[in-house]
C-alpha cells in the first residue's frame, strides 16, 4: 500500500521538479532580463523596470546614483554622463515613482554600491498623499528594509520571478523572437538603467507628432480621477508615505560623505498652467519653500547637498507648441518629458558647468527664494497672456477632461 | 509569510523535514518543533505582534486552569468566564474595532475624536474566537485537561492560523496529542495533492479573474458609475474571485494538515451550488457559521423564544458575523443582508413546507439565491456605501448599458438597437477575457466535484455539518495514487509554480 504512495510521490515531484528546473535553466541561458550575462541593452516593457532594476544596480557598482521619475528615466544619458564624471553611473529611476518609491530605491543602490554622487529629480506629483507606491514595487528586493536595517536576502526575492514565473516564460519566448530585432518603438534600457526616448522618438516621427502628445499628457495631468493633481493632497502622514521626511532620509544619505544633487524636473510652461487649473499654485510654491529650508539647513552643517530648479518659466520650458506647425525641434516630447536634444544642456546646468545667461535653471537658496517664485508668478501670467493659442487648447483640454468626469 | 509564495514553500519543506525528522524519535519533540515553526510563521509577518499572541494564548490557558478548578471545586465560574470573554473580546475590540467605533462617533456626532492608527494583528478574529470557544466550553465542563504544549499547537498551528478553519478544540486537541507520523507516503500525497488543487484555484484562477473586479470597484470607488454590463462583470468576478481564493486558501490549509497527519475540519463545500441561503450557510465558511450558531446564536437564545425572537437572534447573529469580516459598515451591510435573506428563507419554509423538486423549481431556487449572494457580495467587497450604491445601480442598468465591441459582436442581435452603447470606459473590460473567465468560472462553481468530493475516498476533512456525501460507489474521476493522476497533479502543479511570483494576498487574510 505504502508503495503506491511513494510511487505516485516519486513521480509528482520528480515531473514537477524536472520541468521547473528545465524552466529555470532555459532562464539562464535566454536571460531574458539581462541578468547574468553582457547584454547591449534590455528591450522590454516597463512593468519589469522595477523588477530588474534593483538587480542591475547590484552589478554595476556605480559611484553616481540618479533617480526619479520617468523624467529622469528617460532623460538622462547615462553613457555620457559616466564619461564626463569619470565614474560609474547608474539610473534608478523609474515611471510614475512617487517619493517614498525614490528613496527606497536609492537606499538600496547605496546599500549595494560605493555611491558617493546621487542626482534626485523631484516632481511636485511624487508628494501627494493619494499617490501609492506603484504595482510591480517590493520592499523585499531591496537590500534595506524599512525600519534601516540590512536585509540579507533581498537577492532571493525574486528569484522566482526571474527564473520560475509565467512572466519569465513569457519573456523567454519574446526574447527568442525578438532579440537584436529593430523595435524602435518599445522600451530600451541601456544597462546602466538609462531608458533610451526611442519610445517618444518613434511617435514623433511615425505617428503621433508633438501636439499629439502634449495633448495626451495635459489630458493626464487635467483628468479628474487618476490620482495625480485631480486628488492632490500635500502627504504629511507619518512614513511609509509620499511625505518630506523622504527628503530628510535622503539628506541623511548625504550627511554620510556623499552628495546629494537634488532638482525639480523641468517642465512645459503649459504643465504650469496645470497647476493653476487646479489652484495648486501655492501649494507648489509652498513645496519649493519647504524643499528649500530643508537644503539650506543641511547646507549650514556642512552637507554636500544642493537644490536646483528647471520647473519655471525660461527659455527652456516655453516654447510654443500648438502655434506653429507640427514639429519636432520643441524642447519636450509631451509636457514634462524632457527632448533628448536637450541632454546637454540640463546635464552641464546640473553639475555646475551650464552658461551663465540665460539659464535655465536656478540654484535654490532662501535669500533668493522669494525673488524667483515672485518672477516664476509674472513670467507664467505672461506666458499665459500672450500665447493665446496655446492656452486655447489648454482650455479645451479641460473643458473635455470636466466632461469626461461629468459623465462618469 | 503567504501560502502561495515561494518563500513559504522553502518554510514547508524545512518544517516538514524537521518533523518527520524529530516525531519519529519524540512526539514531544515533533509538536514542539511544528509549534516553533508556526510561531516563526506568524512572526515573518510583524515580529512584534508575536508577544500578542503569545499572550493571549498563555493568559487563556491560565484562565481556563482557573474556569476548570473552580467548577471541580464547585465554584461559579461566571466571572471568570465574563471576565476571559470580556478580555479577548476587549483585544480585538481595540485592535479591530478602535479606529472604527471612534470615526463612526466622529460622524455621527462630530467628536472629532483622533482616530487611532492601529496595525491590526494578523489572524486576531481566528485565534480569538477560537479561545473564546475553549473558555466557554471549559466552563460547561467540556473540555479534557490538556497540556499546554497541546493548547499552544491548537491555537498557532499555521496552516489554520491566519485564515481558517476556525478550528474546535474538540477536533484538534486529541489529534495534537497522538499526532500521526506514521503513514507519511500516504499523508503527503493526499496534502500534496490538495495542496496543488488549492495553489492552482489560488494563482491560476482567482488571481486571474481578480483585475476585472478590481477594475469596477476601484472605479466605482473614484465616482464612476458603472454600465450594466460593467457592474454585472465586475460583481461575478469578484463572486468569483472570493470563491476560488477562500476555496484554495481552504485546500491548502486541509492539504497541509495532512502533510502533518492533522485532518482539518470542513470549511467550504460548493456553496453556490446552494438552492437556498441556509444550505448557502451549511457550505460557506462551515466552522465561522458553526462558532456563530454554537456560541452567539444560541446564547442569544436561539430558537427558544418563538418565531419573532428567533428571527431578531438570526439576524443579530449575522450583523455581528458581518462585522467579524472586517470593521467596517459595509460589511455590516453584507451580514445584515444575510440575516433577512435567512429570515426570508426560513419564512418561506414555514408557509410552504412542501418543496418541489422539479427541474424549473430547482433551477429557480438556485437562480435566486446565487443573485442574492452576488448582490450581497457587492456590499462586501465595495470600500463604502457610495461605490456600493453605484455598482448596485449599475446592475440594474440604471447608469446605462454598454457593451465591448467584442462582446456585442457576438451576440445574434444588434444590442445598439435597444440604445446599448459600444464604448466601454473601461478599458479592461473592453475585450472577451472577463467573459472567458467568468463563465467557465461558474461552470467550474456548478458542474465540477469540489476537492473534497475529488478526494473523499480518503476522508480528508472533519465534517462537523455533514455536507459530504458518503462514498457509495468507485467513481472515475475521484483521486487515487495512480500514474495519470501523478502527471495530471504535477502538470497543475507546474502552472501554479509559474503563477506564484505575482504575489496577493488571500482576501481572508487579515480578519
Amino acid at each position: 500500500m505504502q508503495k503506491k504512495y511513494r510511487t505516485y510521490l516519486i513521480v509528482l515531484m520528480s515531473s514537477l521538479c524536472m520541468v521547473l528546473a528545465i524552466i529555470v535553466g532555459s532562464a539562464v541561458v535566454i536571460d531574458p532580463y539581462a541578468l547574468y550575462r553582457e547584454h547591449e541593452e534590455y528591450v522590454g516593457l516597463n512593468k519589469f523596470a522595477r523588477l530588474i532594476k534593483p538587480q542591475w544596480a547590484v552589478s554595476a557598482e556605480p559611484e553616481v546614483v540618479i533617480s526619479g521619475s520617468s523624467r529622469a528615466e528617460y532623460f538622462f544619458d547615462t553613457e555620457s554622463l559616466q564619461e564626463q564624471m569619470g565614474k560609474p553611473v547608474f539610473n534608478i529611476a523609474l515611471s510614475g515613482a512617487n517619493i517614498y518609491e525614490v528613496r527606497r530605491h536609492i537606499e538600496h543602490v547605496v546599500a549595494v554600491a560605493p555611491v558617493n554622487t546621487m542626482i534626485v529629480g523631484l516632481d511636485f506629483f511624487m508628494f501627494n498623499a493619494v499617490r501609492d507606491v506603484q504595482p510591480g514595487f517590493s520592499e523585499d528586493r531591496l537590500a534595506v528594509r524599512m525600519n534601516g536595517r540590512a536585509n540579507p536576502f533581498y537577492w532571493a526575492a525574486d528569484l522566482g520571478a526571474t527564473l520560475a514565473s509565467r512572466d519569465a516564460f513569457n519573456e523567454m519566448r519574446r526574447a527568442i523572437k525578438y532579440r537584436n530585432r529593430d523595435r524602435s518603438c518599445e522600451g530600451r534600457w541601456n544597462l546602466q538603467g538609462g531608458l533610451h526616448p526611442s519610445y517618444f522618438e518613434c511617435q514623433l516621427n511615425q505617428a503621433a507628432g508633438q501636439q499629439s502628445m502634449f495633448r495626451a499628457g495635459l489630458g493626464v495631468y487635467l483628468s479628474h480621477s487618476n490620482g495625480i493633481f485631480g486628488e492632490f493632497e500635500f502627504d504629511t502622514r507619518p512614513l511609509p508615505s509620499n511625505n518630506m521626511e523622504n527628503i530628510d532620509r535622503l539628506i541623511s544619505l548625504a550627511e554620510e560623505g556623499r552628495k546629494l544633487i537634488l532638482y525639480i524636473s523641468p517642465v512645459h510652461a503649459l504643465h504650469l498652467e496645470v497647476f493653476k487649473k487646479w489652484n495648486l499654485w501655492s501649494e507648489f510654491e509652498n513645496w519649493k519653500k519647504i524643499l528649500t529650508r530643508k537644503v539650506a539647513e543641511a547646507h549650514a552643517k556642512g552637507v554636500r547637498v544642493e537644490l536646483r530648479d528647471f520647473a519655471f518659466v525660461s527659455e527652456l520650458t516655453s516654447g510654443p507648441v500648438f502655434e506653429r506647425e507640427a514639429g519636432t525641434d520643441v524642447a519636450f516630447y509631451d509636457t514634462n518629458h524632457l527632448n533628448m536634444t536637450q541632454r546637454p544642456r540640463v546635464q552641464e546646468e546640473l553639475l555646475g558647468r551650464g552658461r551663465t545667461n540665460n539659464p535655465i535653471s536656478v540654484l535654490l537658496t532662501p535669500e533668493m527664494l522669494d525673488d524667483h517664485l515672485a518672477s516664476n508668478r509674472a513670467a507664467s501670467a505672461d506666458w499665459n497672456q500672450t500665447h493665446p493659442i496655446e492656452m486655447a487648447v489648454f482650455d479645451e483640454l479641460v473643458g473635455a477632461a470636466a466632461d469626461k468626469a461629468a459623465q462618469n | 509569510m503567504l501560502f502561495n509564495s515561494h518563500v513559504f514553500l522553502a518554510f514547508l519543506l524545512v518544517t516538514l523535514v524537521g518533523f518527520q525528522f524529530l516525531s519519529k524519535r519524540h512526539v514531544e519533540a515533533g509538536k514542539t518543533w511544528l509549534v516553533a515553526a508556526s510561531l516563526f510563521f506568524y512572526g515573518w509577518w510583524k515580529f512584534s505582534y508575536l508577544a500578542l499572541l503569545l499572550g493571549s494564548v498563555c493568559g487563556n490557558f491560565l484562565l481556563a486552569g482557573f474556569i476548570s478548578r473552580a467548577r471541580e471545586d464547585g465554584r461559579s465560574t461566571t466571572s471568570l468566564l465574563s471576565f476571559g470573554v470580556a478580555a479577548n473580546l476587549g483585544l480585538i475590540g481595540y485592535f479591530k474595532y478602535a479606529g472604527f467605533f471612534v470615526e463612526t462617533a466622529n460622524a455621527l456626532a462630530a467628536t472629532g475624536l483622533p482616530v487611532p492608527q492601529i496595525v491590526l494583528p494578523l489572524a486576531i478574529s481566528f485565534f480569538t474566537f477560537q479561545q473564546i470557544a475553549y473558555l466557554v466550553d471549559t466552563a460547561r465542563g467540556e473540555t479534557e485537561k490538556g497540556k499546554f504544549l497541546d493548547y499552544l499547537l491548537f491555537v498557532t498551528f499555521f496552516p489554520q492560523l491566519i485564515a481558517g478553519p476556525i478550528v474546535h478544540h474538540k477536533e484538534m486537541l486529541p489529534q495534537f496529542a497522538k499526532p500521526q507520523s506514521a503513514n507519511f507516503s500516504r499523508n503527503l500525497s493526499i496534502g500534496v495533492t490538495i495542496f496543488i488543487l488549492g495553489l492552482f484555484k489560488k494563482v491560476g484562477i482567482a488571481d486571474e479573474i481578480a483585475p476585472y473586479a478590481d477594475v469596477v470597484f476601484d472605479a466605482a470607488a473614484n465616482g464612476y458609475a458603472p454600465t450594466l454590463f460593467e457592474a454585472w462583470t465586475g460583481a461575478l468576478a469578484y463572486t468569483l474571485q472570493i470563491y476560488f481564493d477562500f476555496s484554495g486558501y481552504s485546500d491548502m490549509a486541509i492539504g497541509l494538515g495532512w502533510m502533518f497527519g492533522i485532518r482539518l475540519p470542513l470549511n467550504f463545500f460548493s456553496p453556490y451550488k446552494a438552492r437556498n441561503i441556509i444550505e448557502f450557510w451549511r457550505r460557506w465558511h462551515i466552522t465561522l457559521s458553526r462558532f456563530l450558531r454554537d456560541y452567539l446564536y444560541i446564547s442569544l437564545g436561539g430558537n427558544r423564544y418563538g418565531v419573532p425572537r428567533r428571527f431578531v437572534n438570526l439576524f443579530l447573529t449575522m450583523l455581528l458575523g458581518g462585522l467579524w469580516h472586517g470593521a467596517g459598515w459595509t460589511f455590516v451591510m453584507w451580514g445584515g443582508l444575510h440575516g433577512f435573506y435567512l429570515i426570508v428563507n426560513h419564512g418561506w419554509r414555514a408557509l410552504i413546507p412542501q418543496r418541489s423538486t422539479s427541474w424549473l423549481s430547482v433551477s429557480l431556487s438556485w437562480l435566486v439565491t446565487f443573485i442574492a449572494v452576488v448582490v450581497a457580495w457587492v456590499f462586501f467587497r465595495a470600500v463604502d456605501f457610495p461605490s456600493a450604491m453605484l455598482v448596485f445601480n449599475g446592475m440594474w442598468g440604471g447608469n446605462g448599458v454598454a457593451f465591448s465591441h467584442e462582446f456585442a459582436g457576438a451576440l445574434p442581435f444588434d444590442p445598439t438597437v435597444f440604445g446599448a452603447q459600444l464604448v466601454s470606459q473601461l478599458p479592461l473590460l473592453a475585450s472577451s477575457r472577463p467573459l472567458l473567465l467568468i463563465v467557465p468560472g461558474i461552470v467550474i462553481c456548478l458542474a465540477l466535484p469540489n476537492t473534497i468530493e475529488f478526494m473523499r475516498r480518503y476522508r480528508p476533512v472533519l465534517d462537523p455539518t455533514h455536507v459530504v456525501p458518503s462514498v457509495r460507489h468507485r467513481q472515475w474521476w475521484a483521486w487515487r495514487p495512480a500514474l495519470h493522476w501523478s502527471v495530471i497533479t504535477a502538470v497543475i502543479g507546474i502552472y501554479a509554480a509559474l503563477n506564484l511570483a505575482r504575489v496577493s494576498p488571500f482576501l481572508y487574510f487579515q480578519f
